[in-house]
């Protein structure tokens, strides 16, 4: 009886949430507070499950056990600034809450600089340069497809000479310091937008079938595990 | 004679059954146990070779089992069967503390039972420097450079041409049409943390959104996902509201939390759009898949909408869905073009300067592999 009870809730909040399409409704803001209520609920728990206790209490603990002095004041000190944001309650003490902020992001501005970029910026130009080891600007390619014209060989040709252009005008396209009337921003403007709508383009279709997906498993759930559920044990 | 020979044939097979017996003596199951801490890193990381030493008819598998010992405290990581095919085979292995002792042992089945055959061990160390990033090291500390000496220079009042991004300069028109229409803006700087690039640049186009939101008097809305980002967003809209003179007119309420999770946060967001029906809705910053539920349901209500991401998946919805769209990088380069102050327009300066630098060194890469030399690709852009 819990199993249909549960699924015939969870239908009823699919539906809720469905019924928003029509337009806002009593159902929606149910299933919306109870999804934003019960989301803050879950990261509350989450926290203190999986940070707090295991990062914080349990080394604590530890620490305090073992004698070591330091690192007990570490985890402390950082418990303690951490506490600070909770002053924004009070309109008196709101601006100790600044402290853990200017720490919060000077740490992420500075953590960014090199995983960006050495992922974002210079492997992605490596892998513009050679892919598997290979040069993307390889002669020996395009010779072979006027030796042997086929659309196979005619892929393997264009593939890295058409990604090296791309490469070089789209980034020549997010150039701000030039007038867009500068001849090699005007002329690589137009093939950089094309490069970006095509990329987009498949991007987009790519999404859009994964969003359909979940759909479908919204209707797989409804009609092919609920309704038999239903069925069995109600008629 | 005969029964010579049967005492001849009875000895010989006697023998013959000795030696296979002594062939059939119990297998010592051997393998070779190596782990190292990885070099560096950050002192987390090890690795567990193992190579078995039987062949597979004697031994088919070994039990691998990897442990972390920390503060006393023993945990198990991994416990992997591993198949004898008489290779080294390589197991990386991630700690949660820097220190800490990690432990490999190996078992086989014998007579139904588990039987330990080696064990080694090793101590996670942390490096200072990470070698290999000596490159990143090198860029970032030119690019540095470049935005010190272009902000310096643009501080002694240098000139620092921007071209126009069309999506930014529609911002003014965006907020005058709300404020004419009597409705409010809602603001999101993204689901994603502060430690995203993109959260980043989005709050700094907030700055200047709040100060023309508090310049015409218009009600602004801020949503977000993120308790952190929350707190510099209510800081940056209370300090754009002080400079643009209008204190009085700013409430906490108005930049609040909405959820905490992805889909949930969308759907307060998109209730939040259907009843108060804003006149400008801002989706700048880090999107997943909300972007089109929240794109569309701005729509919907008649809203203006201007919307950049860095996320490429997202931004083809944000195109076909928003009114103007800041592609990738243009969101980085819209709160220096929109603020002109002259420490975001040094920095932006300098991003391009870094790129051209980047697009000669790449053309120089391609030109230099193409004729057999891979300097460049080894050493500077490994």
């Amino acid at each position: 009886m819990g199993t249909i009870l549960w699924s015939t809730f969870a239908v009823f909040l699919t539906l809720s949430i469905f019924s928003f399409l029509i337009k806002d409704n009593p159902f929606y803001k149910f299933a919306e507070h109870l999804f934003a209520g019960i989301s803050v609920g879950y990261l509350v728990v989450i926290t203190f499950t999986q940070i707090f206790i295991p990062r914080v209490w349990k080394p604590l603990m530890n620490s305090i056990d073992t004698g070591n002095i330091l690192r007990s004041a570490f985890l402390i000190i950082g418990v303690f600034i951490g506490l600070l944001y909770l002053s924004r309650a009070s309109n008196k003490y709101s601006w100790l809450s600044r402290y853990p902020i200017s720490i919060v992001v000077g740490f992420g501005s500075g953590f960014a600089i090199a995983p960006s970029l050495n992922a974002r910026v210079l492997k992605q130009l490596h892998s513009t340069v050679v892919e598997d080891g290979q040069s993307l600007l390889n002669i020996q390619k395009i010779i072979a497809f006027f030796r042997d014209p086929s659309f196979s060989s005619l892929y393997n040709a264009t593939y890295g000479p058409l990604l090296v252009i791309g490469v070089l005008v789209v980034l020549i396209y997010f150039f701000f310091s030039f007038k867009n009337d500068n001849p090699v921003i005007k002329y690589t403007r137009t093939p950089a937008l094309l490069y970006m709508m095509v990329g987009f383009g498949a991007a987009f279709g790519y999404t859009f079938m994964a969003r359909i997906s979940l759909f479908v498993d919204r209707m797989n759930f409804i009609l092919n595990r609920w309704w038999p559920l239903i069925q069995n044990k109600l008629m | 004679m005969k029964k010579i020979a049967v005492l001849i044939i009875i000895i010989a097979f006697a023998l013959m059954s000795a030696y296979g017996q002594n062939d059939s003596a119990p297998i010592e199951p051997k393998c070779k146990l190596e782990v190292e801490d990885v070099k560096n890193d950050g002192g987390t990381k090890a690795e567990v070779y193992i190579t078995p030493q039987n062949n597979p008819e004697e031994v088919d598998e070994y039990n691998l089992k990897i442990f972390s010992e920390f503060e006393g405290q023993k945990r198990k990581l991994k416990d992997i069967k591993i198949i004898n095919n008489q290779k080294r085979i390589r197991i990386p292995v991630n700690t949660d503390n820097v220190n800490t002792n990690v432990i490999a042992e190996v078992y086989v089945q014998q007579e139904g039972q588990s039987v330990k055959i080696n064990s080694a061990s090793v101590k996670t160390k942390g490096a200072w420097f990470d070698i290999k990033l000596i490159n990143s090291f090198v860029a970032a500390i030119f690019f540095i450079s470049l935005i010190m000496y272009l902000v310096s220079r643009a501080r002694k009042g240098g000139s620092l041409f921007v071209r126009k991004i069309p999506g930014l300069e529609e911002i003014d028109n965006a907020v005058g049409r709300a404020t004419e229409m009597g409705k409010p803006v809602f603001y999101i700087p993204g689901l994603s943390t502060i430690r995203d690039v993109a959260t980043i640049a989005s709050l700094n186009i907030l700055r200047s959104v709040g100060q023309k939101v508090a310049h015409y008097a218009t009600p602004l809305k801020v949503l977000n996902r993120d308790p952190v980002v929350l707190g510099v967003a209510q800081e940056v809209v209370h300090e754009a509201y002080l400079s643009a003179g209008r204190p009085d007119l700013y409430n906490e309420d108005d930049v609040y939390f909405a959820a905490g999770s992805q889909f949930a946060f969308a759907s307060v967001a998109q209730g939040a759009m259907v009843r108060e029906k804003p006149g400008a809705v801002f989706l700048l910053g880090m999107f997943w898949a909300e972007s089109l539920i929240l794109a569309e349901t701005a729509n919907s209500v008649g809203a203006i909408q201007i919307a950049g991401t860095d996320a490429t998946a997202q931004i083809p919805f944000f195109i076909a869905s928003c009114d103007y769209t800041l592609i990738g990088e243009e969101l980085y380069a819209a709160s220096a073009y929109l603020s002109r102050a002259p420490k975001l327009l040094g920095t932006l300066k300098a991003q391009d300067y870094f790129k051209a630098v980047l697009l000669a060194v790449t053309i120089l890469a391609l030109i230099t592999n193409l004729i057999g030399i891979d300097f460049i690709i080894d050493y500077i852009l490994k």
